[in-house]
Formats: structure tokens, C-alpha cells, sequence
């Protein structure tokens, strides 16, 4: 199996089975990150299609193999704020499943273990999207990198390619947004 | 370590990105001070609060089905792109050798036909054994000729010949002699 920067070496070098499998290699990481971005899995499925289409056409501007990941997320999120600014005030929150391709609503559906669970987990998930959802699009997404996705500051700032000092300062007033959107479920549970 | 300063590190402490000694010293100090806990522990709950914002998994066959169209539209289009390029380039050439062929084709046809119509012509001269049993064709100066003077020339054998209506122009003996050629021909008949 080869490892992403001998990937990335020969797809840059032209080599479509190369771009292909890195495709398969990193359109979960791009899909889950869209779709905790938007919300919805039609505007996540857009994204991945889009991302790698751009990427495919913009290799030229991989500069450095080492970088790829960091192209390929700043590509995914900046397609994602595009259509966050489209949406403009429509928030994705509570997504219709029932418009989804049948195949894809049984799989969902198989995910929830009760219904229980699965109304507590709706509201819960209905309530931090739309705080998540009130935020520039900019601390949203630094959020959903850092707290949710687990990248660095560091490696934020490589993504939006800004100074680490801009992703600290985003983070901090996304959560102090957020915790006085959340404050009734942040409190300690007696 | 003061609140004030605590708090200012809260986040860094949260995330695990202060060095070991700013570490231990707000350690101690959360340990100690309940307000700066508490504020801690309300950053806790929110980070695991955005942890379950999950991302559902669509299933095996949405990611094959995403790659090929990923594929259909990259990779794909590229190939098929030079492939039609290859392919217009074919027909085009298949059209114009097309259009040579039937240039060609007419042009053989129209040697045919002349040759045809010769042939008929020479086969028709052949078919009388006797050369001078041959019609003739009579060019227009010499119809005028004939018309002109009026006078009969031709034999009685030559008005039979005319009566079968046509004259070879040129035919051995029968240049410069006039006659009142319909008169003839119809006398003939």
C-alpha cells in the first residue's frame, strides 16, 4: 500500500489510479467534515464532489506533498463557507431524511438504537447545530476543526492559511458563543 | 497563579498546548479555586458536547457510488475528452476519404458513361458489315450546305442511309456534298 506522499507524488506527476485512490483514502475525513459543517448530507456529498474535482484540477498548486491534506481540507471548507453564505439564513438543522436515496435513509435509520435515544440524540443535535449555526462561518468551522474534528491550531492555521493568533482568537469567541447558547446543557448534572 | 492569569490559560490547559511548568501551575491552581474550576469544568462539557456532533456514515455503497462520479468527472472526463478528440478526428477523416471516394466514383461513372456511349457508337458502326452501310451524323455546316444549295448529291444508296436518320460527321466521301437533307430523307422513307 502506498503511503499518501508517494500518492500525492505521482498523482501531481499525472498518475490517475494515484488521484483515484486518494479519493478513496479521504472522502470520509472530507464528508464527515462537511457534513458537521452544514449539517445535511446532500450539501456534504456536494462538497466531496466538488473538493476532489477542484483538487484534481489544481494540482499544479501543490506546492509540497507534505501539504496535501491541509490543501484538500482548506479546498473542502472554503467550498462549505460558499454555500453556508448561499444559504444565507437557512439553517440546515434537522435534515429530511426522507429526501435522501433509499439506500442511504435504511443505512442512517440502522445507526439509532432506539427511538429514545434517538429523539434525545435529534434535540441535542438540533440545539448545538443551531448554535454552531449562529456563528460566522469562520468560528464555526474553527470550532468543528478543533473541538470536533481534533486539528491543532497550528494545523487550522495551515488550512485557512491565516496566523495561529487568528484561529486562537476565533476559537475563543466561538466558545464563549457557544457556552452562552449551551448554558443549560453545560451545567453539571447533580 | 492569579484567577485572572488562570483564565487566560484555561484553553491553552484544555487543549493541552502549555508547556509543562505553566501546566503544573494552573493545576495547582484550579485545585484550589472553585470559581476558576467551575469555569473550567463548563469548557470540558463543551468540548464533549461538540464531540457528539457526529457525522453519519452514509454506507459502502454511497462511497463507491460518490467515487465514481468523482472519477466520472475527473479522471474520466479527461480520457474521454482526448477520446473524442481521437474520435472526431476519425470521422473526420472518414468523411473527406467519403467525399474523395464518391468524387472519384462520379467521375469513374462519367468515364463509364462516354465510354459506353463510344462504345455504342463504335458498336453501333459495327454492327453493319459493310463500313459504308454505317449511318452518318451531319454537323450543322453541312446541313446549312445542303440547305443552301439544294441540290441533290446523294445516291440512291446514300438517301437510304440518311433515311436511318443519322450522319457520322467525317465519314469517307460524304464531306462537302449537299443535299436538301430532309427532302431526301423524307423521300427516302
Amino acid at each position: 500500500m502506498k503511503s499518501i506522499p508517494d500518492l500525492v507524488k505521482a498523482f501531481i506527476e499525472g498518475d490517475q489510479e494515484a488521484f483515484a485512490e486518494l479519493v478513496v483514502r479521504y472522502r470520509r475525513k472530507v464528508y464527515s467534515l462537511a457534513h458537521r459543517i452544514l449539517g445535511n448530507h446532500l450539501d456534504a456529498d456536494e462538497v466531496v464532489q466538488e473538493t476532489f474535482v477542484r483538487i484534481y484540477s489544481r494540482k499544479e498548486d501543490l506546492r509540497d506533498v507534505s501539504h496535501f491534506s491541509s490543501f484538500l481540507m482548506r479546498v473542502a471548507t472554503n467550498y462549505a463557507i460558499d454555500i453556508l453564505r448561499k444559504r444565507k439564513g437557512h439553517s440546515g438543522v434537522g435534515e429530511d431524511t426522507s429526501s435522501l436515496p433509499g439506500d442511504i435513509q435504511l443505512h442512517l435509520a440502522r445507526q439509532v438504537a432506539t427511538p429514545r435515544e434517538e429523539f434525545e440524540n435529534k434535540q441535542l443535535m438540533e440545539e448545538i447545530r443551531r448554535a454552531l449555526d449562529s456563528l460566522p462561518p469562520k468560528q464555526r468551522i474553527t470550532a468543528i476543526l478543533h473541538d470536533v474534528e481534533g486539528y491543532s491550531k497550528a494545523e487550522i492555521a495551515a488550512i485557512f492559511e491565516c496566523p495561529e493568533a487568528t484561529v486562537r482568537s476565533n476559537l475563543h469567541i466561538a466558545r464563549i458563543k457557544l457556552r452562552k447558547l449551551l448554558k443549560q446543557r453545560l451545567k453539571p448534572k447533580e | 497563579m492569579t484567577c485572572r492569569h488562570t483564565r487566560l490559560l484555561l484553553e491553552d490547559f484544555l487543549d493541552h498546548e502549555l508547556p509543562q511548568a505553566e501546566r503544573d501551575q494552573v493545576q495547582r491552581h484550579l485545585e484550589s479555586c472553585t470559581d476558576c474550576r467551575s469555569e473550567y469544568e463548563e469548557l470540558v462539557r463543551l468540548k464533549e458536547l461538540m464531540g457528539t456532533v457526529t457525522a453519519p456514515d452514509p454506507g459502502r455503497d454511497y462511497w463507491q457510488q460518490t467515487t465514481q462520479v468523482v472519477l466520472a468527472k475527473t479522471v474520466d472526463s479527461t480520457a474521454a475528452t482526448a477520446a473524442d478528440r481521437v474520435a472526431v478526428r476519425r470521422r473526420e477523416a472518414a468523411k473527406t476519404a467519403f467525399v474523395r471516394s464518391l468524387i472519384s466514383a462520379a467521375a469513374s461513372l462519367a468515364i463509364l458513361v462516354s465510354a459506353v456511349m463510344i462504345g455504342s457508337l463504335h458498336r453501333s458502326a459495327g454492327d453493319w458489315q459493310d463500313p459504308a452501310e454505317q449511318p452518318v451524323l451531319l454537323s450543322a455546316s453541312i446541313q446549312e450546305e445542303l440547305d443552301l444549295r439544294r441540290v441533290p448529291v446523294f445516291t440512291e444508296y446514300e438517301r437510304g442511309r440518311l433515311a436511318r436518320g443519322m450522319l457520322l460527321l467525317g465519314a469517307p466521301g460524304y464531306l462537302g456534298k449537299s443535299a436538301v437533307l430532309p427532302e431526301y430523307l423524307w423521300a427516302a422513307m
